[in-house]
């Protein structure tokens, strides 16, 4: 076990009594509570930590926050493994194990690194051009470009943690728990305004953790601790910490992902979630998310040791860690010079400090008392060391980027700090649709279009300096309050010792080096260099966006944090335009990954999907029921008995009805109530055939059409008395019908006076069916007479069975005689409990839904949906007798349509196959198989017919109905095969219905 | 024959009561489901002041008529669903009211429709019934808003629901009833057990 040679004595905010195991690559190290995965390892000496996403160049940490482009690891294993972590972002936890991604087989010999030696055969847009031809040899290509493309691993189990969800509302959201953030939340909430402050780190502070400067004559630090404790004990102000915001979506919408477990100070539990999606609909947000330090671009500007100078100050501040022995220092800003003295005081060596602008910076004296030696208009012109870095070379720097004469001077040094000035974070801003302007002298872009609701605030509006910071947070945050109407008083000023920020930067996009052929890397991410921008330049590339796709630039999870800006000024040099023309891409979200188990949450398993259930579920699943899914509904299909596979126990079922007496469970009827005087005149607009005319106690079946003159749905609709009446709908049709219905009420006809109520749940519906069903009811009813005479066919009858109140309805979906008994849902059970009981002595049977479908189509009765796809009108099913022309209604119209109107379309017709065919299968024309093949039609319903013992379908064919009679061919290809089979009638069995009229 | 022993609760396939083992000794949730309340709906239309009157003094109050608000009088509430409809909520056995309401009606142009079966009634309450909401429901519940006599329709998880929020129990804790179309019933407490695991459960026994 290493020693943590590279811990500093004193300092940093980790808890050093609480010292944590883990392993990376397979060796064990001890960091402290409070650490990074990244720190831990630079305090254990470990420079490096991964290989490049193309050359697999060997990379060190080069940053300390979202933004590492190198240290990406694959953490934890087995179902809970993560691939693709920062490891500047991973706190450390005991036993936590890290592997570095993209190395094969090891990280210090990567056999893919041969493709750093054979560069200059990748350059950009290589895939593009080297795979487009020939197009037969794509498959192979694929495969070749799967193995050496993607980072990481997909986890092989199922993940066994909690994810969740959270909808939130609040007057302001604060991204960003810096000075600006803190400064936004407490202004706004002291104006009593309802807050949610967020911060993607472990804890509240942003870069005052990571500084020495001080806030009303205290730490930094401190200060942040105290705004936040303060914070978190106000009743409307939720302080969220390990909180990243992914996505700015319309209308201040805005999704954070939280860490809530998977750290040191987790909350306890067995069910709190690993980690809480958090869906924010903000009125005010305040954006204050800060800067990212951008990298200096020069050759070999990728080794392990090179490393952000805000990051630096980070690891020493923050976690405690000298980040190297010896140092040099370059930048094009005055953020250099306290840090170069924060690494003297951690006892790093500082050899030299390169500073890119001429002039000498005022912060210059300290660090120059402090023995730093320091070289104004100086830039790093190259550097050393393959696995870690062993020195640099400093040397002047023309403006455009030309290395003055051969006056480079060499420095040994294991760790190199490099500023290029900052950028303001601004992906959250450009996913909400603002746009940037690059500003010359701040040498960065800037927020210049901001939309409504949306501040900016510090230095993600470009605003660097403590004290400006701090006032601007102050600022949005009252703005925000005032903006939902809430008023405030100042926040007591705070006096700033520090924090000046970088002041006037000199921009240098790149180094124009000696001949030698060196990369600079403008996007470590995606290994983008200098040379690779520069041909898409000469190639012709002019915009942006396509410089971007062409030469990976910005793309993928980096999402362009480093290099963006330093890309777009390498283009702008090479287009010899300005930066504002080349223009900026879109950042997109999210803004760091978001895992697919927060994204998923509690939606999984059991959960996934609603599963909805009649009020006699309960006795199908103790009768040992198969169940089908039908929509989200739960529905018998079949009830084995004995050793009975489905195809046994539908024939017995089948046989019960025809022969005897079945009963189906049909709760899951839509079924809508109607009332008023023109309920009449309203079904006669919504159904194809006439209603107005329908008696008090008939039912009668109706057909309803889109307005594209399509069958939509159907259903038997009851007269109960003058002004009631009572519809029933398809199961699937249910909401969709009863939106319909409202929909037509509301908006066209307002003058009809209708109420519709949906009573789809109200009712348990059961189908009493078969020869001897009458016999089973009779014992069960009072009130009513049952014979043929006084309740026939298509009548409905309110009565009482077992005692309960009922409706009847002699309605028959089996062709057989039936009964529709609907009871308040709550005696469901008993209604069908009693049936069974009285149908014992003629052996009753329940059947499902199986069963239900061979009876239907033995009759040749379409089920919406399954024999039609809203391509199919009245006519084609033979039902143009119930849509005719008197009266007018919904669809009309377009039935005359030259289209729907034409003879020969696609008619519903029988066919008895010589086999069962599946349903779906196409009726071809012609003998061959070979394609293209012409197909006349398809099979809507296929089924084994119990009564009739045979194979029966039912099929949409071209001018069907001129075919009855005529052998077509089923067409199953993947059996390489025919089947005949012979047209007739879609009705099967007793056409002329005097088993249901019985 | 229609007594209760016949009838079946939405959930009574869940077997609650045999739940009630796990409750916790300091739940920050508790569930429990409303068996049998007595649910009518009503329709009158938008202009029809004088049924609305009749039916709004046979109620014992006025018909909220603003959106997303209750009535309540002699243990009735009547939650506002739209311009032009309502539902009564009303104890169970209520039988006579229906016979008021349709007197009050007086075979004008309206519609009073039992659905006292079509819906599956759950209670919600304790210090985090708020946060179960907020993981399915994308209002805002916050009690500014969201305030007590308050209801509305929304999607809580995957199910359409009527929310109505009832007297503050305690101090820190808010109860809120949850009516859904009984098919989802089962699912819908499901979700909520699972998504209230985090903060302790306790299952009540039902009313």
């Amino acid at each position: 076990m290493s020693r943590q040679r590279f811990r500093i004595k004193e300092g940093g905010k980790i808890d050093r009594a609480r010292r944590v195991k883990f392993r990376f690559n397979g060796w064990n190290y001890t960091g402290y509570a409070g650490d990074t995965l990244a720190s831990a390892l630079l305090a254990n000496g470990v420079r490096l930590v991964g290989r490049s996403f193309k050359y697999h160049r060997p990379r060190g940490i080069y940053s300390a926050g979202p933004e590492e482009p190198n240290a990406l690891v694959q953490l934890g294993d087995g179902g809970q493994t993560v691939p693709n972590v920062r490891a500047t972002m991973v706190e450390l936890t005991d036993g936590l194990s890290a592997t570095s991604v993209n190395v094969w087989p090891s990280l210090r010999f990567d056999l893919l690194s041969i493709n750093d030696r054979v560069s200059h055969l990748l350059p950009a847009g290589f895939y593009y051009k080297t795979f487009m031809s020939p197009a037969f040899m794509w498959p192979t290509y694929e495969n070749w470009i799967r193995r050496s493309a993607g980072l990481g691993r997909v986890p092989e189990a199922p993940d066994p943690d909690r994810y969740d969800k959270r909808h939130v509302h609040c007057d302001v959201l604060v991204v960003g728990g810096g000075p600006a953030g803190l400064m936004a939340a407490q202004a706004a909430a002291q104006a009593g305004a309802r807050v949610i402050i967020a911060d993607e780190r472990a804890q509240m502070g942003g870069q005052l953790l990571a500084s020495s400067d001080q806030i009303g004559g205290q730490a930094g630090s401190d200060w942040a601790a105290e705004v936040t404790s303060d914070l978190a004990t106000r009743a409307d102000c939720e302080v969220l910490t390990r909180t990243t915001a992914a996505l700015f979506g319309d209308h201040n919408f805005v999704v954070l992902s939280q860490r809530v477990t998977g750290h040191v100070d987790a909350p306890e539990g067995n069910h709190v979630p690993r980690e809480r999606i958090w869906k924010v609909r903000a009125r005010q947000v305040v954006l204050a998310t800060g800067a990212t330090e951008r990298p200096l671009v020069f050759p070999d500007n990728d080794r392990p040791g090179i490393m952000l100078a805000s990051a630096a100050g980070d690891y020493v501040h923050r976690y405690g860690v000298r980040p190297g022995r010896t140092a040099v220092v370059a930048g094009n800003n005055d953020s250099i010079y306290p840090l170069a003295s924060d690494l003297r005081a951690a006892g790093v060596r500082v050899v030299a400090l390169a500073d890119a602008r001429n002039e000498p910076s005022p912060l210059a004296e300290v660090a120059r008392a402090d023995g730093v030696e320091i070289l104004t208009g100086h830039a790093v012109t190259g550097t050393k060391g393959r696995m870690r870095l062993r020195g640099v070379s400093l040397a002047p720097i023309a403006d455009d980027g030309l290395v003055s004469g051969n006056s480079a001077r060499r420095f040994s040094c294991d760790l190199l700090c490099v500023s290029g000035g900052f950028s303001p974070t601004a992906h959250l801003l450009s996913q909400a649709g603002g746009r940037l302007t690059f500003d010359e002298k701040r040498g960065c872009l800037v927020p210049a279009h901001i939309p409504r609701g949306i501040r900016m605030a510090g230095s993600a509006n470009g605003t660097f300096e403590l004290a400006a910071v701090l006032a601007e947070g102050e600022a949005a945050g009252v703005a925000a309050a005032e903006a939902v109407g809430l008023t405030t008083g100042a926040l007591p000023e705070a006096v700033v010792d520090g924090g000046h920020g970088p002041g006037a930067v000199r921009t240098l996009w790149k180094i124009v080096a000696d001949g030698r052929k060196t990369k600079q890397f403008v996007d470590l991410h995606n290994d983008a260099t200098t040379a690779d921008i520069a041909l898409a330049a000469r190639e012709g590339y002019r915009s942006v966006e396509h410089v971007k796709r062409y030469t990976t630039t910005g793309m993928g999870p980096d999402q362009g944090k480093l290099g963006n800006v330093n890309a777009l000024g390498v283009l702008a040099d090479e287009l010899g335009r300005p930066l504002n023309d080349v223009g900026t891409t879109t950042f997109r979200p999210p803004y760091t990954p978001v895992t697919f188990g927060a994204l998923a949450g509690r939606d999984i398993g059991a959960l996934a999907e609603p599963v909805r259930t009649t009020p006699l579920h309960a006795w199908h699943v103790r009768t040992g029921a198969k169940f089908e899914d039908v929509g989200q509904w739960k529905r018998p299909r079949y009830y084995p008995r004995g050793g009975e596979n489905m195809a046994q126990a539908v024939a017995r079922e089948c046989r019960h009805v025809r022969t005897g007496v079945g009963l189906l469970d049909a709760s899951t009827l839509g079924k809508i109530e109607l009332k008023g005087p023109d309920v009449g005149e309203f079904l006669n607009r919504i159904y194809s055939n006439r209603f107005d005319n329908l008696p008090v106690g008939r039912c009668r079946y109706g057909l309803m059409l889109g307005e594209d003159g399509m069958v939509f749905d159907d259903g038997v609709t009851a007269r109960l008395a003058e002004n009631h009446w009572y519809m029933t709908t398809t199961t699937g049709g249910a909401a969709r019908v009863h939106e319909w219905l409202e929909d037509w009420l509301q908006c066209e006809w307002p003058d009809l006076q209708v109420f519709t109520t949906s009573v789809s749940a109200q009712w348990a519906t059961v189908t009493l069916t078969g020869p001897n069903a009458r016999h089973v009811l009779a014992d069960l009813v009072e009130d009513i007479d049952l014979s043929a005479e006084k309740f026939p066919h298509l009548h409905v009858r309110e009565a009482r069975v077992v005692g309960l109140p009922a409706r009847i309805f002699r309605v028959s979906f089996t062709g057989e005689l039936s009964y529709e008994i609907n009871v308040p849902a709550r005696y469901g059970m008993a209604l069908w409990q009693a049936l069974v009981r009285a149908g014992e002595r003629f052996d009753i049977s329940p059947f499902g839904i199986e069963a239900l479908h061979v009876l239907r189509a033995e009759k040749g009765y379409i089920v919406v949906g399954h024999d039609t796809d809203a391509t199919v009108t009245p006519d084609d099913l033979g039902m143009r007798r119930i849509a005719g022309d008197k009266k007018d209604y919904l669809g009309r119209r377009s039935l005359r349509r030259s289209d729907t109107a034409q003879s020969g379309r696609r008619q519903l017709v029988g066919l008895l196959p010589e086999e069962f065919v599946p349903e779906g299968a196409q009726i071809i024309d012609g003998k061959k198989l070979k394609t293209p093949v012409p197909m006349i039609g398809h099979v809507t319903s296929s089924y084994i017919s119990t009564t009739l013992e045979r194979p029966i379908a039912m099929a949409l064919i071209e001018d069907g109905r001129n075919m009855v009679g005529e052998r077509v061919r089923i067409a199953l290809p993947f059996d390489q095969r025919v089947v005949m089979a012979e047209v007739t009638s879609p009705v099967f069995y007793d056409p002329e219905g005097s088993r249901l009229n019985d | 024959m229609t007594d209760r022993s016949f009838a079946q609760s939405p959930l009574a396939a869940l077997h609650i009561d045999g739940r009630v083992a796990d409750a916790s000794a300091n739940p920050g949730v508790r569930l429990q489901e409303r068996r049998f309340p007595d649910l009518l709906n009503l329709r009158i239309a938008v202009a029809d002041h004088a049924i609305r009157q009749a039916v709004g003094q046979a109620l014992g109050g006025v018909l909220p008529h603003q959106a997303n608000t209750t009535s309540e009088a002699g243990g009735v509430v009547v939650c506002w669903l739209g311009p032009d409809e309502w539902l009564i909520i009303a104890p169970h056995g209520s039988d006579s009211l229906a016979y008021q309401l349709d007197a009050a009606i007086g075979g004008q142009h309206a519609a009073l429709t039992d659905i006292s079966d079509a819906r599956a009634v759950i209670r919600l309450s304790g210090r985090h019934a708020r946060e179960v909401l907020e993981k399915g429901c994308d209002l805002d519940l916050h009690a500014k808003i969201f305030a007590i006599g308050d209801c509305a329709q929304s999607g809580l998880a995957q199910a359409a629901v009527l929310l109505r929020r009832l007297a503050d129990p305690a101090p820190d804790e808010t109860t809120w009833e949850i009516y859904v179309e009984r098919s989802f019933g089962t699912y819908l407490w499901m979700w909520l057990e699972d998504a209230a695991l985090e903060y302790e459960l306790a299952v009540e026994i039902s009313d």
